[in-house]
């Protein structure tokens, strides 16, 4: 690989500051009695972390193998998790929120898919910052790369709108006036920084798609 | 509750469209970083810029040799550089409040990239002819940021909760007419390509086939030695081919619907055949390709121009949510 080294260290710390964000926002947020959300933030610090040993060999505190494990097992989780809400959003529209928190999982599916291919083929040999391997399929880095940008510009698109959704206080709708009941306020739960959020979803799509390309 | 249930709006087929151009512009970034960029070898930048001015008129060629020149002083600044701003034209065209900033930019961005990057696709020389990658895929890029243009009454935002009546995606902000316009301009600049130059000579296909194998995966290699002997010296009937085939396509936008669908879809038909056949997915699969090349974005331009089927407008826009759902989604989410 050949690429600048002031350019893999700038995405290293773009990367740094996700994970330490999703860090914090775990401290500070726990619990937030949202098991998904949790795991989205816990899965995106250890993604970071894998990815900034990758772009600088230097910073990579686990072996190759062990980081194929973890990334298989966020992965494992996460379509899981997108399996049992497609199921749940079965009935409503498939662009509907249910069907767009699946494909979230799905993506996040997506992005640990990616971290365990990247950390699973074989470096050529001879290439200088050998930790880019590029023995693998290009169709699949190539897949696997559309899917992450794709996912990109989705999210962005939504934001603003994923934004009211993260302030929209939680509760069942009122029933009908005649049997209406005095009934406490709906609580205000709301997801701090959902924009943020968006953005540090953005950053790992973008710079992960960018590790998949030096692989093509 | 309500208010916030309403928001929730899947994007309309304008708005999916302008989504999939933000996606190229974004996967143009990325390919735009590859290591071959940085390498000095024939794929570097600035040799890859330098290699399109041959051929073009003395002016033309000067200006591009004098760019590659000016990146060439600086290739891995310059590279990062360029690949930045084509992730800031995707990003800022899928963030909604930027879109219109992004799509106005990204317009004189692409004719730039087509006159330094491009050599203007090959036209002025003979080269442009659509099997051999004219006009250029950049230029499609620029094409499409115009019949795009978002307008709040189709692709759902605030300004307009009533989308007024519309044929087909394109004729958005520019209206009907001027958006046939532009289709019928481009496919008909694309049959007359396909008739001019070395694209009619006998043994022109089998040697552009044969120019880009170099480096594909051996499936992609094997299929380009089959189109190769296939298309040996019968250089002229497939030029003659492909201009009737793009003639047919920029005149059917003027059809009633359903033959206009017949001809958009034969747009949609010659623009993968090329794709696959003739530019190997862009080259991506060989690396160092810095686009995707003409097909996909052609395929989007089809897709703006394929008529509405019954409701003129775009039902699924305005479709909001249960109520309830919003309220769900927040317990799981």
């Amino acid at each position: 690989m050949a690429h600048p080294a002031l350019l893999g260290d700038g995405l290293a710390a773009v990367l740094v500051a996700v994970g330490a964000y999703c860090v914090a926002r775990l401290a500070a947020g726990a619990p937030t009695g949202r098991g998904s959300h949790d795991a989205v933030n816990l899965g995106r610090a250890l993604m970071a972390l894998a990815m900034v040993g990758v772009l600088v060999p230097g910073w990579k505190i686990l072996p190759r193998p062990v980081w194929a494990v973890v990334s298989a097992g966020v992965a494992l989780w996460f379509f899981g998790r997108a399996f049992q809400l497609a199921t749940r959003s079965r009935s409503r529209s498939p662009l509907g929120p249910f069907g767009m928190l699946a494909r979230r999982d799905a993506v996040h599916g997506v992005m640990a898919l990616s971290m365990v291919y990247m950390e699973s083929v074989r470096p050529l040999p001879g290439r200088a910052g050998a930790a880019m391997a590029a023995a693998g399929d290009p169709v699949v880095a190539l897949a696997l790369m559309v899917v992450l940008l794709v996912s990109a510009v989705w999210q962005l698109n939504a934001a603003d709108q994923l934004v009211a959704l993260a302030h929209a206080p939680v509760g069942r709708p009122a029933p009908p006036p005649s049997r209406q009941a005095p009934r406490p306020p709906a609580r205000s739960r709301s997801r701090p920084a959902p924009r943020l959020e968006v953005a540090c979803h953005v950053a790992m799509c973008v710079v992960m798609a960018y590790m998949l390309a030096l692989m093509v | 509750m309500e208010q916030i249930a309403s928001r929730w709006m899947p994007p309309g087929w304008r708005r999916s469209l302008q989504l999939v151009l933000a996606a190229a512009w974004l996967t143009d970034g990325v390919l735009q970083l590859q290591p071959s960029m940085f390498s000095p070898g024939a794929r570097s930048l600035p040799r890859v810029l330098a290699a399109t001015a041959a051929g073009n008129p003395q002016p033309v060629a000067v200006s591009i040799r004098w760019a590659a020149g000016v990146i060439g002083a600086h290739s891995a600044a310059a590279d990062i550089i360029l690949a930045l701003v084509q992730v800031l034209l995707g990003l800022g065209i899928a963030w909604r409040p930027s879109a219109r900033v992004a799509m106005a930019l990204s317009v004189p961005w692409a004719l730039g990239v087509w006159w330094f990057g491009e050599g203007l696709g090959g036209v002025l020389h003979g080269g442009g002819a659509p099997v051999l990658g004219g006009p250029g895929a950049v230029l499609v890029y620029a094409v499409l940021a115009v019949v795009l243009w978002p307008d709040d009454a189709r692709d759902g935002g605030p300004r307009s909760p009533a989308p007024p009546a519309a044929r087909f995606a394109a004729a958005g902000a520019l209206g009907g007419g001027p958006a046939k316009a532009i289709w019928a301009a481009l496919w008909s600049a694309m049959a007359a390509l396909s008739l001019l130059g070395g694209a009619r000579a006998p043994s022109s296909i089998s040697a552009a086939v044969a120019a880009v194998a170099a480096g594909e995966p051996g499936w992609l290699a094997s299929l380009d030695r089959h189109e190769a002997t296939l298309a040996s010296g019968r250089g002229l009937v497939v030029a003659v081919v492909l201009a009737v085939a793009c003639a047919v396509v920029a005149a059917g936008v003027y059809l009633p619907p359903r033959p206009a669908r017949c001809c958009i879809g034969l747009g949609i038909l010659v623009s993968l055949v090329i794709w696959v056949a003739m530019e190997n997915f862009g080259m991506v699969l060989a690396g160092g390709a810095t686009d995707t090349s003409s097909g996909p974005v052609l395929v989007v331009l089809a897709l703006a121009y394929w008529p509405y089927r019954a409701e003129p407008a775009e039902p699924a826009v305005l479709r909001a949510q249960p109520a309830e759902t919003s309220a769900e989604l927040m317990e799981v989410g």
